[in-house]
């Protein structure tokens, strides 16, 4: 209990850490480097758990590849920066107003439930790949193929979205 | 520590810890070193120090962040070595220790995962070193990798189907006194030598060796050291994957113990495995000179045309044999 | 550990998403913020998953990891969005030459 009970505790300072970078850092480079760390921290909780497939996708997924997807995104967009953002300052004290509440009743809603521990019973094996992978290929065939087919289609309108219907721009003024 | 908590000897968690720190500690003193020779014996030329890192993306602080992504890629490079086992067991005193993180049975994707986050060091690398057509240089490279990368992974998917785990010591096992994975995925083999030998340069591409041409820092140079790290421990999970691993080929390994004993068979599992390693290693650094002499235009075009699809039929073949 | 912890950091995550989305101007920054949203509910899903083994008439291991294969689509889920939401940012930042979502009220006319 007292390994799990510190790890808990580091992991969730550093999601809480990392949350907050997202939130106020000002350059957006930091929020995705943040961003990063969060996932890790939150694929640190999954294992602490022994949820090891979902940590692992975790990183694979969100960490590697959209990551990498943000980090590119940014360099695009930093590339022509020379827009400062609008700043209304009643709408950035209702906004943290407002989240704060619902912090609050959301916490409030769960304060009377009953307590429980996460447990990890052992030679259930729930969490591992091969568990994973018999649920999946067995009763979730087919949200799992038609999942498939929705990142085919996102594929597809990302394309579609972001092609180029005008002319290409001088390279030239394209620089860093 | 019981049940399906991952059981892991403490012995081995030491033995993980002071390997981490040693190689970076080297690497970062190898890097030092090779930052003070360029000083002293190259002129640099002009525009091209660490000085001008740059400074119209990071802002600030850049320098610590580009640091900081040296070192982290170099202990993700080196945390490839902890899920390769490497060897069966050692007998210390009266008491088996077993050279594996038991029941890892995420090895083989926790592999990729490490070798994926390389990206970022690239990025890194590229970002603050390259001085003209810099965005070019970060597609290019973000796309060269990608291929490499996603081959990679359809070339192992035949293999875990093969053994129906990811489990990299079930894979070695089943391999034990048995036909080796070669046989079965000749070309997955070729596929992972040649996405390891394009992955594992930083300064590969024109827009690499642009970097690594000039006399640089150390941070620099710790990129390109870093490049032989992943270069080796990729060659041994390559190993790992299709020659064996640590198993003793023409010989039966049970026999063998049988006889001799655990730590004799232990001492020859590792000069077979170290034998493999360096016959591998060799391959993937020839692999790599040669690969150099291409444009990086053309190695895409090959990634994205040739090695993927090659990879998808032979995935798509495995399965067939496999279900037929 | 209780999975009041686990619950409670995960409303702190999500409300620290919905602070973001509220406060940020920066498209990119917001879509970071329903990543980190995302995140917290799929925390919250694996934590559930594994309480379900405490009760006395629990689920089977089999159920059970049902909620694991649900965080999983929701991982994925997520990437869907990101990669959306990244391909629209830059469609508008190409018009706008702007990641400010202010500049979205242009489309009103």
């Amino acid at each position: 209990m007292g390994a799990t009970f510190i790890l808990f505790w580091i992991l969730s300072t550093l999601a809480f850490a990392a949350a907050m970078g997202i939130l106020v850092s000002k350059k957006e480079l930091y929020s995705v480097l943040s961003f990063i760390v969060l996932v890790f921290a939150i694929s640190g909780h999954f294992i602490l758990m022994n949820a090891q497939f979902l940590a692992i996708v975790n990183i694979l997924v969100v960490a590697g590849a959209l990551g990498v997807m943000f980090l590119y995104g940014l360099i695009l967009v930093r590339s022509h920066r020379d827009s400062e953002q609008v700043k209304i300052l009643y709408m950035r004290i209702a906004g943290v107003i407002a989240s704060l509440l619902l912090l609050i009743v959301l916490t409030a809603a769960v304060s009377k439930a009953s307590q429980n521990e996460v447990v990890l019973r052992p030679g259930t094996w729930i969490g591992h790949v091969d568990k994973i992978g018999e649920e999946l290929f067995s009763r979730f065939f087919v949200p799992f193929v038609i999942s498939g087919l929705l990142l085919l289609s996102v594929l597809v309108g990302t394309v579609v979205i972001i092609i180029n219907r005008e002319p290409a721009p001088d390279p030239k003024s394209v620089t860093l | 520590m019981k049940g399906n908590y991952v059981t892991i000897d403490l012995a081995l968690v030491i033995e993980k810890l002071v390997l981490i720190i040693a190689v970076t500690f080297l690497v970062w003193v190898a890097a030092r070193m090779i930052a003070m020779a360029d000083r002293k014996w190259l002129h640099p030329s002009p525009g091209t120090g660490v000085k001008d890192i740059s400074e119209s993306l990071f802002g600030a602080t850049p320098r610590l962040l580009v640091k900081a992504a040296a070192v982290l890629m170099l202990v993700v490079s080196i945390m490839i070595s902890t899920v390769i086992p490497w060897g069966e067991a050692v007998r210390i005193g009266s008491r088996n220790v077993s050279l594996f993180i038991a029941r890892v049975d995420i090895g083989v994707l926790l592999i990729l995962a490490f070798l994926w986050l390389g990206i970022y060091g690239g990025i890194a690398q590229r970002w603050s070193y390259v001085k003209n057509d810099r965005i070019g240089a970060l597609f290019r490279f973000g796309s060269l990798f990608i291929a490499c990368a996603l081959a990679m992974g359809l070339a192992i998917v035949p293999l875990l189907m093969l053994a129906a785990s990811t489990d990299l010591q079930n894979i070695i096992s089943l391999q034990k006194d048995a036909v080796w994975n070669i046989f079965y995925q000749l070309p997955g083999f070729l596929i992972m030598l040649l996405g390891t030998a394009v992955l594992s340069k930083p300064s590969f591409t024109n827009d690499g060796r642009r970097i690594a041409g000039a006399g640089f820092g150390s941070v620099n140079a710790m990129y390109n050291l870093t490049g032989y790290v992943l270069l080796f421990l990729m060659g041994t999970f390559i190993t790992a994957l299709y020659l064996g691993g640590y198993e003793i080929p023409f010989v039966s390994d049970l026999a063998l113990r049988r006889r001799f004993g655990v730590n004799v068979l232990f001492i020859l599992q590792g000069i077979s495995f170290s034998f493999k390693i360096i016959m591998v290693v060799a391959i993937l650094l020839w692999t790599r000179r040669v690969l150099e002499r291409y444009d990086e235009s053309i190695l895409i075009r090959w990634g994205w045309k040739l090695i993927i699809p090659a990879a998808l039929i032979n995935l798509a073949g495995t399965a067939v044999v496999l279900v037929a | 550990m209780l999975t009041h912890f686990y619950v409670v950091l995960a409303f702190l995550l999500f409300s620290i998403g919905v602070m973001g989305v509220l406060t940020r101007r920066n498209a990119l920054v917001l879509l970071l913020c329903i990543e980190l949203m995302m995140s917290a509910g799929i925390l919250l899903l694996v934590v559930f998953s594994k309480m379900h083994l405490t009760h006395a008439n629990s689920f089977s291991g089999a159920q059970a990891s049902q909620g694991q294969i649900f965080a999983l689509f929701a991982i994925m889920a997520a990437a869907v969005i990101g990669i959306t939401g990244i391909a629209v940012i830059f469609a508008f930042f190409r018009k706008t030459r702007s990641v400010d979502i202010n500049f979205l009220n242009r489309l009103k006319n």
